[in-house]
């Protein structure tokens, strides 16, 4: 027990000095790498953030007329992260009535994406929607 | 990389989506084009492209694209996505009609937010004719008079639609234009002409 609280004190420590590092070169110029680079290239402009609204349209399946699943792209992977705002499930008919709402990364697009499912041979209807925090 | 929300579907599975739920709308609406990609008469670019993946299925059919030409920078990835499949069907489309490496031309919407969607007003397949993939904008352009000028194949399902989500006044035009039958529904092609 002692030896895991120690262990998971060591990960907290450095993953603190890493974000330091990270975070206290970039916007303050500090570090002596980071501090060349800001010298030659002027001041580091620290990033501006937005939080995108929900899509205007929900991931949606209604499986009472087909399942499937519904992808919708939200934002470039490159300088964001999303997550779900919304998961509504309707009619759920039996144990084997399977559905999700699920965000990751599209491959293809390099797009963040939320993903409304009914599996095959389902009858509910799900719901998904999700935002995101975008910096630029 | 994903971060499943998933909601096991067992009996009692309700209450919890119902604490995961963060919105409470009971919206109904269907899925909404226009909302996504703007009205039926609005404007369309030209692009070219290369079918990278194709997923048929429901609720809607979609492709990756690969732009190749026309309005947006060749080598940019775009979703391509359309009706459900017996809409498709509908229309005239079959799955065995596109295949992965195929070149497309679209005159298509792009998504209102900048996300990269495309839903095609007409798709053509390698050296096919530009066949339509929305009825109501053949309508709209139909009475305005445009249509034939696209050289955009009519759908199959033009013949017999209702016209009422083309807006009254192209139903009013297209009425004068005696292409509308005594049921209310959409004559195509036009009295004595065969397609």
């Amino acid at each position: 027990m002692i030896r895991q609280v120690f262990f998971g004190a060591g990960i907290v420590v450095a993953v603190s000095v890493i974000v330091w590092q990270i975070v206290g070169g970039r916007f303050a110029g500090g570090g002596g790498a980071h501090e060349a680079a800001a010298t030659s290239a002027g001041p580091v402009r620290a990033p501006a953030f937005r939080v995108t609204d929900e899509l205007i349209e929900d991931g949606w399946v209604d499986a009472t007329r087909a399942a499937g699943a519904d992808q919708k792209p939200l934002e470039h992977s490159a300088n964001s992260i999303c997550f779900l705002t919304k998961i509504e499930i309707k009619g759920i008919q039996s144990p084997e009535d399977a559905n999700s709402c699920t965000i990751g990364i599209d491959e293809f697009t390099g797009y963040w994406q939320v993903t409304a499912e009914v599996a095959e041979g389902g009858h509910s209807a799900v719901r998904c929607n999700a935002r995101c925090l975008v910096w630029e | 990389m994903q971060a499943h929300a998933s909601a096991a579907s067992r009996f009692g599975a309700n209450a919890l989506a119902a604490a995961l739920t963060l919105s409470a709308s009971l919206a109904t609406a269907h899925h909404n084009s226009q909302a996504e990609f703007g009205p039926f008469g609005g404007p369309t670019i030209y692009v070219e492209g290369k079918i990278v993946d194709i997923h048929w299925g429901n609720p809607h059919i979609s492709m990756d694209i690969e732009i190749t030409g026309g309005a947006l920078p060749a080598g940019e990835k775009w979703r391509l996505v359309s009706h459900p499949i017996r809409i498709m069907e509908e229309y005239g489309f079959q799955s065995s009609d596109f295949a992965v490496g195929d070149t497309v031309k679209l005159h298509t919407w792009t998504h209102v937010r900048k996300q990269p969607l495309m839903w095609p007003r007409a798709i053509q397949i390698n050296d096919g004719p530009m066949r339509s993939n929305l009825r109501f904008t053949d309508m709209i352009d139909i009475a305005n008079g445009t249509f034939e000028s696209l050289n955009i194949q009519a759908p199959l399902n033009l013949n017999g639609s209702p016209p009422q989500r083309a807006g009254p006044e192209t139903v009013a035009k297209l009425k004068e234009m005696g292409l509308i039958d005594a049921n209310g529904l959409m004559i195509w092609p036009p009295p004595g002409r065969t397609d």
